[in-house]
């Protein structure tokens, strides 16, 4: 199922608008570079680990390649409902989405666990939010 | 590039036509289900666990992980575990709607508190529901509160018995003042009509269905009449009754009762009644009350032979006592002035003080003659009383007038005493003189 999974590409040296895709997870400016690529959510498919973009309401305005490989979801089912409540109803709480509404800027990393087809799956998701881009996204590694 | 192969989400719960759509629609129920469905092996690790069991247990883990159920709730609620590892059956229900308080994330941040449900389902498995019953939790406490402080207020109400009865006046709440001013106990009111408490009225109704009639017609109904404590007595007082609604506020659905005991109200307006009216250190009438009394009674003489005397009585030489004794001596005296004075008239007679050593009697049916000789008595009494040991001698002059005729007012009979007395005091004291004119 992962036969779409590429080999890392060297990032070093080039700027964010001709960079490919293969970012890493661990990035240090991911929300930067997830925010450039806002207009062309293709990229988002390019990643390596799932990604949910939203809007600052919580109403999924991308969902990637990887993370519907992973959560069982078809991205154009997953695209306009309110993440928190509908698409990854695990995640309402004061760990996940109490930390979006918290804060106008984060960048948080935690352990967690999804439920994929009502089997505990251990993840990691790096919880960003940039201030004034109008966008929030949870990365999951998976 | 190949696309993933995923089953499709099937967000239209339509006609299942193949077994992935039908499994599809399962697990989308329990994906959408509103409370946490999570099936535990014999060990309580968590083998099969719905999204939102997961969102409601992730704040208890310590790395992120959600491995064991019993280990998860292992601060904060040990009993599940304890209760799970002690039940005896293969299988049943081990706890039912357990509630487990859970902290917030930091001290200033509410908790959560979650009902647990736990099923043996197998020797090898449970089946736990978890919900979160946080914001319930906090309207019953907010219920218990409001109720803790209406008991409190009821109970702190120490004069008015507050009970409530139903649709047919049945006694459903009873009140600690209620207890102490009718002398029943709760348990002995409760669920008792409650027309035992106040006395029948003579038609043919209970006394109280006709006044909760009068409530239910204009709201609340108030009265005053006796009520019955349990000793059979009596007291008199005020009740008020209100007519309590159902929470839609039109069904009636009982009436309040609410009663104040009047006896000591009623005492104590009698005393300020009595304060306003007499003088402090005598208990004579004071001027004002004396006129206001003697008016009525000068109102009153309507058939010609009916006649009204007045005396007007001053101590002699009251100062010397005073100079002499003291002023606590000096009140004494007046004190016994006014006792002497109360030993020779009678209750519908009027006494009163008129300044520091001055007193008038009003005698309303007398004649002059009837005055004189009552006057002289209390001449006589109080020479006498003042030559006892102990006491402050001293002496009165009196001056006595009689109502010539319906046209004078009271005050100019007074007036005519007065004189009357002046002339005493100018005989030489001690003595009793009659009005000018009015010697038959």
């Amino acid at each position: 199922m992962l036969t779409w999974r590429r080999p890392r590409a060297d990032t070093s040296g080039m700027t964010n608008e001709t960079a490919t895709a293969a970012v890493a997870f661990e990035c240090a400016d991911l929300g930067a570079k997830l925010d450039a690529w806002r207009d062309e959510p293709v990229r988002y498919d390019e990643l390596d680990f799932g990604l949910i973009a939203m809007d600052l309401d919580g109403i999924v305005v991308a969902y990637n390649r990887c993370e519907a490989g992973f959560a069982g979801v078809r991205a154009d089912h997953a695209i306009g409902e309110m993440f928190f409540c509908d698409t990854a109803p695990c995640t309402n709480n004061y760990l996940v989405s109490g930390r979006f509404n918290a804060a106008s800027k984060l960048d948080d990393t935690i352990d967690y666990v999804f439920t994929v087809k009502m089997r505990p799956r251990p993840v990691q998701l790096r919880l960003l939010k940039n201030e004034g881009s109008g966008r929030q996204y949870v990365a999951v590694k998976w | 590039m190949s696309e993933p192969i995923v089953p499709a989400r099937d967000l239209s719960f339509g006609e299942s036509t193949t077994p992935e759509c039908e499994q599809e629609q399962l697990l989308q129920l329990l994906y959408l289900c509103p409370v946490g469905i999570i099936k535990l092996d014999a060990y309580g690790s968590i083998v099969l666990m719905n999204p939102y069991g997961a969102q409601m247990l992730m704040p208890l883990s310590t790395a992120g992980r959600l491995t064991n159920l019993f280990d998860l709730f292992g601060e904060f609620a040990p009993e599940v575990g304890e209760m799970a590892r002690r039940f005896p059956a293969r299988i049943g229900r081990i706890c039912d709607e357990h509630r487990v308080f859970l902290p917030g994330p930091s001290p200033n941040t509410p908790g959560t508190v979650i009902s647990v449900t736990l099923q043996k389902i197998d020797s090898e498995a449970y089946l736990a529901v978890l919900t979160d019953v946080t914001s319930a939790a906090e309207r019953e406490r907010s219920v218990r509160t409001s109720e803790e402080r209406l008991h409190a207020v009821l109970d702190g109400v120490k004069d008015y018995a507050i009970c409530t009865v139903d649709g047919d006046g049945t006694i459903t709440s009873w009140n600690c003042a209620a207890e102490r001013l009718d002398d029943y106990r709760s348990d002995e009111t409760m669920g008792r009509s409650i027309d035992f408490l106040f006395p029948p009225t003579g038609s043919g109704k209970s006394p109280m269905t006709r006044r909760f009639e009068h409530a239910l017609r204009d709201g609340s109904h108030d009265f005053e009449g006796w009520r019955i404590r349990k000793d059979g007595k009596r007291y008199w007082g005020s009740t008020a009754i209100g007519v309590l609604y159902a929470k839609d506020r039109q069904t009636p659905i009982g009436f309040s009762v609410i009663t104040r005991d009047l006896t000591e109200q009623r005492r104590a307006e009698d005393r300020l009644r009595l304060l306003a009216m007499t003088d402090p250190l005598t208990g004579a009438l004071n001027r004002r009350s004396f006129f206001e009394n003697a008016k009525r009674e000068r109102g009153r003489l309507t058939a010609p032979k009916d006649s009204l005397c007045v005396l007007l009585l001053d101590a002699d030489f009251f100062k010397r006592v005073n100079d002499t004794y003291g002023h606590d001596s000096g009140d004494a005296t007046l004190q016994r002035i006014v006792n002497e004075c109360r030993s020779e008239i009678r209750s519908s007679d009027l006494l009163g003080r008129f300044g520091g050593e001055e007193f008038a009697i009003l005698l309303p049916s007398s004649t002059l003659e009837n005055g004189q000789v009552i006057a002289e008595r209390i001449r006589e009494r109080i020479l006498d009383s003042g030559r006892q040991p102990g006491a402050f001698p001293c002496t009165v002059s009196i001056g006595v007038a009689a109502s010539a005729s319906h046209e004078e007012t009271i005050e100019e009979i007074i007036n005519r005493a007065d004189e009357a007395l002046y002339e005493a005091k100018a005989a030489g004291r001690n003595c009793v003189l009659a009005a000018r004119g009015d010697a038959s």
